[in-house]
């Protein structure tokens, strides 16, 4: 891509998401000025990747350190936002239930299921 | 039969060049950059001559190789748009017959001036016409 079209896409209003649920990738783009809350971007990625009834996580990668940051909430969102130059980076994972059995000589068996993550 | 020309010439301007492959065959179409997407879905199932009961996918590979799934008029812009800002590839449309799947693909032509992006599709062209 010539230099000219990657200032093109940087200087843009729009951020261009990319989207990876199992190994299904969708793109599209939001706009910086209409200012998105975080709960319409979650409405939007349950909608585009079909997860009305799925328990699912949104995170994304940061280009300068390749980390896995979460989206959850208005704050972090409007962060990864200005980290997509132009490209927003979303993984969504579903929430896996993982079930504890603790037993112990001191404590009775106890069942315990919470989220892993 | 030779193709025509690439896009950027004048009398297409405005128009999304499109390659489809589809059961050995091989279809040029035009369609205007503010389609819709049931205008064209409907295309794709013309070319491809699917009746309205099959079920089928539409995805195109990014620049990045990766098969991005369209569903929605959003995804569809950003097909098209993205593509415009490749101008020198093609957007090639694949069906796959026997799992009823359409995969746009999005040809890379990162580094080649347009003569040579000229030379390289008529050699595509020919290998694809032979098959």
């Amino acid at each position: 891509m010539s230099k000219n079209k990657i200032a093109a896409r940087i200087d843009s209003q729009s951020v261009e998401v990319k989207t990876k649920f199992d190994a299904e990738f969708r793109r599209f783009s939001l706009s910086r000025l209409e200012k998105v809350k975080y709960e319409d971007f979650k409405a939007l990625i349950e909608k585009l990747h079909r997860l009305h009834d799925v328990a699912f996580l949104i995170s994304y990668t940061d280009p300068r350190d390749g980390d896995l940051l979460p989206i959850n909430n208005d704050d972090n969102f409007a962060r990864a936002l200005l980290t997509a130059r132009p490209l927003l980076r979303v993984i969504i994972q579903r929430k896996v239930l993982v079930s504890f059995v603790f037993s112990d000589l001191n404590y009775p068996e106890q069942n315990k299921t919470q989220f892993l993550n | 039969m030779m193709p025509t020309q690439l896009v950027g010439q004048d009398n297409h301007s405005n128009d999304v060049r499109v390659k489809t492959v589809y059961s050995g065959d091989v279809f040029i179409t035009y369609i205007n950059h503010n389609i819709t997407l049931e205008e064209f879905t409907q295309e794709m199932m013309a070319i491809c001559r699917f009746t309205s009961d099959q079920v089928f996918t539409m995805k195109w590979v990014d620049e990045e190789g990766d098969p991005c799934t369209i569903s929605t008029q959003l995804e569809l812009d950003e097909a098209l748009r993205l593509y415009e800002l490749n101008r020198d590839s093609e957007l090639t449309v694949h069906g796959e017959f026997y799992v009823k799947k359409i995969t746009i693909m999005d040809e890379k032509t990162l580094d080649l001036n347009s003569s040579r992006c000229k030379a390289l599709y008529n050699i595509r062209f020919r290998i694809l016409l032979k098959v």
